[in-house]
C-alpha cells in the first residue's frame, strides 16, 4: 500500500523505475519466496497438531470419547475397558493432563466439533467417524460450540468439557456408571411417577428406574441417569437447577423453538416441581 | 505531444447524422413494443438495472441481519426468520448479484469496445436476461412468505434434503439452478461475441484488457457452472423422487454434495473478481493518462487464474476429516493462486507508478478497490493455512475474509465502472461531489463494517448464529459493525440519489469525458442504438490515443458497413485471431419469442417447485415450440446477392457454413458446457463408487444385462455415423440425402432410447434403493435425454429442409444438430462402458 501511495502522490520519484523489474521483483519472486516457505511451515506444523498421533509415538494410550451429534444436543459416550459404555450429554467429561481421542459421528445432519480454546474444528458427516484429539492440560471448564450450520436450533448447540484433576476422573466415571439414585423423599416419588406416567421414557432413559419399564428407555433425547449432576440443559441453553428444569420441561418449545421435546404444560404446578426435583436429585 | 494529449485537443465538428436505413434498422420499438427489443446494448442497461434491484435487495436482508445482532440476545428475528435471512443474503448476493451483474455488464459494454454493432446472439442475450429476471424474482420473492430457502447458501446435505420439509429449498435448487442456464445463455454470447465479433484489425494480441478478463471468466462460467447444476438436479431428484444419490442410510455421500457444490464455489469468486478486474485493468490507464503496463502478464496472470481456481475447491473442506496430505496439497494450490493475483497488482501499480493521477471519483473507487482487497488477499492468504483454517472456519473471521474479497474485489469496481461509463449510457455525467461522498461513506462504512469482523471471529463468534449471550466479549464489536453496515448503505443510497437526479439535471457530457483511449468512448453520447456507426480499422490497444482523429472518422462512416440500404440488422463476423473481416453477419429483429420463451420457462420451473409437473410439462412443451418457431425464423439469407461491399472495396458474403461460422462454434461452446456437467455427473458415480465398500453393493437384487446394453451401443453407434454424414450431404447439396441420413438417425436413435430403458427396467433396479441403482438410472437416462432432445433437431431440421421456407437456411441447422447428436452418443457409450461393460469385464 506503502508502494501505492508512492506512486500517486510522488509521481516524479517513480519515473525512474522500469516497471518490468517492479512486476518480476514484486508480482513473481517475492510472493514465490514467501509462500514456498510458508506452505512448507503450514504442513509441518499441521502434522504437529495431531496430539493423537503424538501421544501414540510417545507410548500414551488416549483417552477414548465417541461424540454423537444430534439435532441439536451431543450425546457422549465413554467405552469402558470392561466393553460396556457410559452414557451423558451435552458435556465431556476428561482426565486433565491426557490426550483424549474423540470419535465423532453425527445421527441426522452435518455438524461441527469445535472447543476453540482446544483446537480447531472437525465435522461430524453422516456415515462417517471423524477423529479429534483434544487435550485440557489443567482442571476446568470450558466451552464448545456446533460450528457447522444444522438447521434451526443451532445457535443453540452447545456443550462443555470438563477436566477433573486426572485421580479423580475414574471416580466420576464411577458415579456415572452407577444406576439413578433412589427417590428419597414422598415428593421425589411423585416425581418418578409423573416421568413414567407422562411418557418421558419413550425418548429418555434413566438407568435403574422401574427396571424393565418400557416407559424408561427411549434413546431419541438424551440419558437423564445423571442429569442432576450437569452444568447446564438443553445443550447449554439454560443453567441446571430446580427452576430451570420445570422452565425447560414446561416450555421447551418457548425456550428452544423447533427442538424434538415438546412443552409438557398441561402439567398441573406440583407434579411439574415434583418431576424437576427428582430430576434435579439425580446427581 | 504525445498521442495521449493530442487526443484530449481534439475537438471536431458534429458529424453527419446516420443514413436513414441503417437508423431505421436499428430503431428500438415504441411504447410497450420496447420489450421485443432484444439488442444487446438495450438488453444489458435492463440487465445491469435488474442487478442494481437484487444488490438493494439483498442489501436490506444484509441490513436486517447486522440489526439482529446489533445486540446480544435480540429477538427482532425468530430462529427460522434469521435463517432464511442470511441463506438468501447470501443467495442473492451471489446468485442474483454479484455474476448476472459481471455478465450484464460485459453484455452492455463488449459490443461498443470491441467495434461491434451488436453480440451474434442477441436473442439469446434477451431470453437469458427474461429467465433471470422472472427466475430471480421468483427465487427472492418466497421470502415474502417466510418459505426462502434456509440451509445456508451452500446447501449443505442432508440438512437441505431429508431434514427440510417445505418447499423452501426447492425454491433455491429450482430457481437457482434455472438462472444458473441464463448465465449459460450469456457464456455463449460473449465467447462466440468476443471470437467474433470485432472491429477490423483488433487481432487477439490487441484485444481490450476486459475482452480477456471476459473471455477466461466466460470460460470458467462454462465449466464450473455445470457441475452445479447437475448437482442441483441430483438434490432435486433426490428431493422430489427420494433417488439417494447423497444419504448416507441408503450408500451415498454427502461428501459429494460438497465436492459438486465447491468445485463450482471457489472458480466462482474469480467468476466474481476476474471480470471486476478487467473493469480496474480498463479504467486505471485511463485516469494514470498512460497503457496499462504488461498487458501481456496481465492476460496470462487471468488465464493461470482461471485454471489454478479449479485446482483448490478442497480448501472449503478443510474439516470434513480429509487426510492431512490431501489438504496440504490444496493448500499450496490455495497459496498458489496468489501469485497471479500479485502479478495483477503489480501490474496496476507499475501502471500509477508510470502515470500522473487524474482525481476523479472513478479513480477513488478503483482505490479503495486496491486497499480492501490486498486486505482481503492477506487473510485469504492466511485461511488457506490448513491449521489456521481449523480454528476460523465458520467463523465471523471466514466472514470479513469473504466480504473484503468480494465486496473489495467487485463491488467496489462496479461503482467506480458506473461512474465511468454512464456518460456512455445517459450523455450526462454523475456528479463529482455525490460521487466522493458516496465512495466515503462506502469506504468507511465497509471497513467498519467488516473489520472489526475479523476479531469477532478469532474471539471464537461461529457463523449463522441467531444470536449470542451478552457476556462473550462479543457485543461491543457487533455493534460496531452493525453501525458501520448502515454508513454503508447509507453510501449505496446517495450512489442511487445521484443515478436517478443526474438522468434529467446531470452535466451533459461532451465525446470522450475522461479522455480514454479504449474503442467504446470513439461513439456519440449517449452511445445511439445503431451502436459504432461505422466499424473501424484499430492498429492497437488504444486506438483513440493510437489515433486522435478516429472518432470523427468513425461518426463520417468512413469504415466499414456505414449503412444498411435494406434496413436489416448487421455486423461483421472477423476472424478469431487475426480479426480480418470475412462475413456480413445478419442479426435478427425484435420479437416476442425471447420474453414468452422466458415466461413459459419461468412457469416450467416455478409449477415444478409445488410438484406440479403436468403442469410444468405443458409449459416446457410451450417452450420448446416457441424456440424452434425461433429458429425456424432464423438463418436469414437474402436472395439474389452473395458478395456485397462493405465499405473500402471489401467485398463480403452473407453466409457461410462449417467451423468458420458463429453458430458452429457457439454449439462447440455448448457441448464443452455439457460435457462439464456430463462430467460432474461422471465424477459423481465413480466417486461414490470410490467411497463405498462394495460396488454393486451388497442386498441390491437384479443386474445389468449386457446384451441389452451392447445392441443399444450398436444402433447408436451406427445413428452418429448417419448424423455425422448428414452435413456432407447437404454441403453437397443433396438435400433429400441429407433428410434421409437424419430420417434413419433417428429411427436409429429412438431404438438405441428403447433398448436403454429395456436395460434398465429389465434390471430390476429400484432408483429409490441405493445411491447405486439411483446413480446407474441417472448415467443411463441422462444421455438418453439428449438423444431424444437430438431427436426434435432431427426432425427440425428435415422439416425445414422439405419446406425450404422462402428466404430462409437450414445449414447452420444441419451442422450444429449433427455436433449435438455425435457428442450425445459418444456420452452414451461412455456411460454405458462404465456402467455396463468394464465391470462384467473385470
Amino acid at each position: 500500500m506503502a508502494m501505492f501511495a508512492f506512486g500517486l502522490f510522488m509521481p516524479e520519484r517513480t519515473k525512474g523505475i522500469p516497471p518490468i523489474k517492479l512486476i518480476v521483483f514484486g508480482g513473481v519472486a517475492f510472493p514465490v519466496v514467501v509462500l514456498t516457505a510458508l506452505s512448507v511451515y503450514t504442513a509441518a506444523v499441521g502434522g504437529k497438531v495431531d496430539l493423537g498421533r503424538n501421544a501414540r509415538a510417545e507410548g500414551r494410550e488416549p483417552v477414548r470419547v465417541n461424540v454423537d451429534g444430534v439435532m441439536w444436543w451431543w450425546e457422549v459416550e465413554y467405552p469402558q475397558a470392561d466393553g460396556s459404555t457410559v452414557k451423558s450429554a451435552n458435556e465431556i467429561h476428561v482426565p486433565a493432563g491426557r490426550p483424549v481421542e474423540i470419535h465423532l459421528t453425527t445421527r441426522d445432519v452435518i455438524h461441527s466439533f469445535w472447543v476453540p480454546t482446544l483446537h480447531g474444528k472437525m465435522d461430524l458427516i453422516p456415515g462417517r467417524t471423524n477423529r479429534i484429539t483434544i487435550q485440557m492440560d489443567e482442571p476446568g471448564v470450558v466451552r464448545g460450540q456446533c460450528a457447522e450450520f444444522c438447521g434451526l436450533q443451532h445457535t443453540l448447540m452447545s456443550f462443555w468439557v470438563v477436566a477433573h484433576p486426572p485421580d479423580e476422573f475414574d471416580a466420576w466415571i464411577e458415579a456415572q456408571r452407577r444406576p439413578a439414585a433412589e427417590p428419597a423423599t414422598p415428593e421425589l416419588v411423585r416425581g418418578r411417577d409423573a416421568f413414567l406416567a407422562s411418557g418421558c421414557g419413550s425418548c429418555h432413559q434413566i438407568r435403574g428406574i422401574a427396571e424393565g419399564s418400557a416407559n424408561a428407555g427411549g434413546e431419541i433425547g438424551p440419558d437423564l441417569t445423571h442429569i442432576g449432576s450437569r452444568l447446564s440443559l438443553g445443550a447449554a441453553t439454560l443453567p441446571n437447577g430446580i427452576g430451570p428444569l420445570s422452565g425447560w420441561i414446561a416450555g421447551s418449545q418457548q425456550i428452544k423453538p423447533g427442538n424434538r421435546m415438546p412443552s409438557y404444560h398441561h402439567l398441573d404446578g406440583e407434579t411439574l416441581t415434583a418431576l424437576a426435583a427428582y430430576l434435579e436429585s439425580l446427581k | 505531444m504525445t498521442h495521449i494529449d493530442e487526443a484530449r485537443a481534439v475537438h471536431p465538428p458534429p458529424p453527419p447524422p446516420a443514413p436513414p436505413g441503417l437508423t431505421a434498422a436499428w430503431k428500438a420499438p415504441e411504447g410497450l413494443g420496447r420489450l421485443k427489443e432484444v439488442n444487446n446494448t438495450f438488453i444489458g442497461a435492463l440487465y445491469i438495472g435488474t442487478g442494481m434491484m437484487f444488490l438493494v435487495l439483498g442489501g436490506v436482508l444484509a441490513l436486517m441481519i447486522r440489526y439482529q445482532l446489533a445486540f446480544p440476545g435480540n429477538t427482532f428475528l425468530t430462529e427460522e426468520q434469521y435463517n432464511q435471512v442470511f441463506t438468501m443474503h447470501g443467495t442473492t448476493m451471489m446468485f442474483l448479484f454479484a455474476v448476472p451483474i459481471m455478465e450484464a455488464t460485459s453484455v452492455w459494454l463488449l459490443p461498443l469496445q470491441l467495434g461491434a454493432r451488436d453480440l451474434p446472439f442477441p436473442r439469446i442475450s434477451a431470453y437469458g436476461f427474461w429467465c433471470y429476471l422472472f427466475g430471480g424474482s421468483m427465487a427472492y420473492a418466497s421470502i415474502f412468505w417466510w418459505l426462502a430457502p434456509d440451509s445456508g447458501w451452500f446447501l449443505y446435505v442432508p440438512l437441505s434434503s431429508q431434514y427440510s420439509e417445505g418447499v423452501n429449498n426447492d425454491f433455491w435448487l429450482l430457481g437457482i439452478g434455472f438462472i444458473e442456464i441464463s448465465a449459460i445463455a450469456q457464456v455463449v454470447e460473449v465467447l462466440v461475441g468476443i471470437l467474433k465479433t470485432r472491429a477490423v484489425g483488433m487481432s487477439i494480441d490487441r484485444l481490450p484488457i476486459y475482452a480477456w478478463y471476459i473471455l477466461v471468466t466466460a470460460l470458467m462460467i462454462g465449466f464450473g457452472f455445470p457441475p452445479l447444476i447437475l448437482g442441483d438436479v441430483l438434490l432435486e431428484v433426490e428431493r422430489a423422487f427420494d433417488w439417494p444419490f447423497f444419504d448416507a442410510t441408503r450408500g451415498g455421500d454427502p461428501l459429494l454434495w460438497q465436492h459438486l457444490f465447491w468445485f463450482f464455489g471457489h472458480p466462482e469468486v474469480y467468476i466474481i473478481f476476474l471480470p471486476a478486474a478487467g473493469l480496474v485493468s480498463t479504467i486505471l490507464p485511463t485516469f494514470m493518462q498512460t497503457p496499462l503496463v504488461g498487458y501481456t502478464w496481465v492476460v496470462l496472470a487471468a488465464i493461470a487464474t482461471g485454471f489454478l481456481s479449479f485446482g483448490l475447491w478442497v480448501h472449503h473442506m478443510f474439516t470434513t476429516g480429509i487426510p492431512y496430505l490431501s489438504l496440504s496439497f490444496f493448500s499450496a494450490a490455495s497459496m498458489a493462486v496468489t501469485i497471479p493475483t500479485g502479478i495483477q497488482v503489480f501490474c496496476w501499480m507499475a501502471t500509477i507508478w508510470s502515470g500522473r493521477p487524474v482525481w476523479k471519483t472513478p479513480l477513488y473507487f478503483v482505490m479503495g478497490f486496491l486497499f480492501i482487497f490486498i486486505l482481503g488477499g492477506l487473510t485469504g492468504v492466511m485461511v488457506a493455512a490448513v491449521p489456521f483454517d481449523w480454528q476460523v472456519h465458520d467463523t465471523y473471521f471466514v466472514v470479513a475474509h469473504l466480504h473484503y474479497v468480494l465486496i473489495g474485489g467487485m463491488v467496489f469496481p462496479l461503482f467506480a465502472a458506473f461512474y465511468y461509463w454512464t456518460p456512455l449510457f445517459s450523455g450526462r455525467m454523475l456528479s463529482e461531489r455525490l460521487g466522493k461522498l458516496a465512495f466515503w461513506l462506502m469506504f468507511i462504512g465497509f471497513n467498519v463494517t467488516f473489520f472489526p469482523m475479523h476479531i469477532t471471529g478469532l474471539l471464537g463468534m461461529p457463523r449463522r448464529v441467531t444470536s449470542y449471550p451478552a457476556d462473550f466479549g462479543w457485543d461491543t464489536l457487533n455493534l460496531i459493525s452493525s453501525l458501520g453496515s448502515a454508513v454503508l448503505a447509507l453510501g449505496i443510497l446517495v450512489f442511487i440519489v445521484d443515478f436517478a437526479t443526474h438522468l434529467r439535471w446531470g452535466k451533459k457530457a461532451e465525446r470522450n469525458p475522461w479522455n480514454a483511449g479504449t474503442l467504446e468512448w470513439a461513439t456519440a453520447l449517449p452511445s445511439p442504438d445503431t451502436g459504432v456507426r461505422s466499424v473501424p480499422i484499430v492498429t492497437g490497444h488504444y486506438p483513440i490515443w493510437d489515433n486522435p482523429h478516429l472518432p470523427e472518422q468513425i461518426q463520417r462512416g468512413d469504415f466499414f458497413l456505414p449503412d444498411s440500404p435494406q434496413g436489416r440488422r448487421e455486423t461483421l463476423r472477423t476472424g478469431s485471431v487475426d480479426a480480418r473481416p470475412e462475413q456480413i453477419l445478419i442479426l435478427p429483429k425484435p420479437s416476442w419469442l425471447p420474453l414468452l420463451a422466458g415466461v413459459t420457462t419461468t412457469v416450467t420451473f416455478g409449477v415444478s417447485i409445488f410438484y406440479m409437473w403436468t403442469l410444468a410439462g405443458l409449459a416446457a412443451a410451450a417452450t420448446l415450440v416457441l424456440i424452434l418457431a425461433w429458429a425456424w425464423n432464423s438463418e436469414i439469407v437474402p436472395e439474389g446477392e452473395t458478395e456485397v461491399h462493405v465499405g473500402r472495396g471489401v467485398y463480403l458474403p452473407y453466409y457461410t457454413r462449417g467451423t468458420q461460422s458463429h453458430a458452429w462454434w457457439a454449439m462447440v461452446v455448448l457441448v464443452a458446457v455439457d460435457a462439464a456437467a456430463y462430467g460432474g455427473l461422471l465424477f459423481g458415480y465413480l466417486y461414490t463408487w470410490t467411497v463405498s465398500a462394495a460396488w454393486p453393493p451388497e442386498g441390491v437384487s437384479g443386474g445389468l444385462d449386457a446384451g441389452t446394453a451392447g445392441v443399444g451401443a450398436v444402433l447408436l453407434a451406427l445413428s452418429a455415423g448417419a448424423a455425422t454424414l448428414a452435413p456432407f450431404a447437404d454441403r453437397a447439396d443433396r438435400r433429400f440425402a441429407m433428410i434421409g441420413l437424419f430420417g434413419v438417425a433417428t429411427l436409429l436413435g429412438a431404438g438405441g432410447i428403447w433398448y436403454l430403458l429395456a436395460l434398465l427396467l429389465e434390471s430390476g433396479f429400484d432408483p429409490t434403493v441405493h445411491a447405486y441403482t439411483a446413480l446407474v438410472w441417472m448415467m443411463v437416462i441422462w444421455p438418453a435425454g439428449h438423444i431424444a432432445l437430438g431427436m426434435i433437431m432431427t426432425l427440425f431440421c428435415m422439416s425445414k429442409a422439405a419446406a425450404q421456407p422462402k428466404g430462409l437456411a437450414w445449414a447452420h441447422a444441419v451442422d450444429t444438430t449433427a455436433l449435438w447428436w455425435g457428442w450425445s452418443v459418444l456420452q452414451t457409450l461412455v456411460s454405458l462402458s462404465i456402467v455396463v461393460f468394464y465391470p462384467q469385464l473385470v
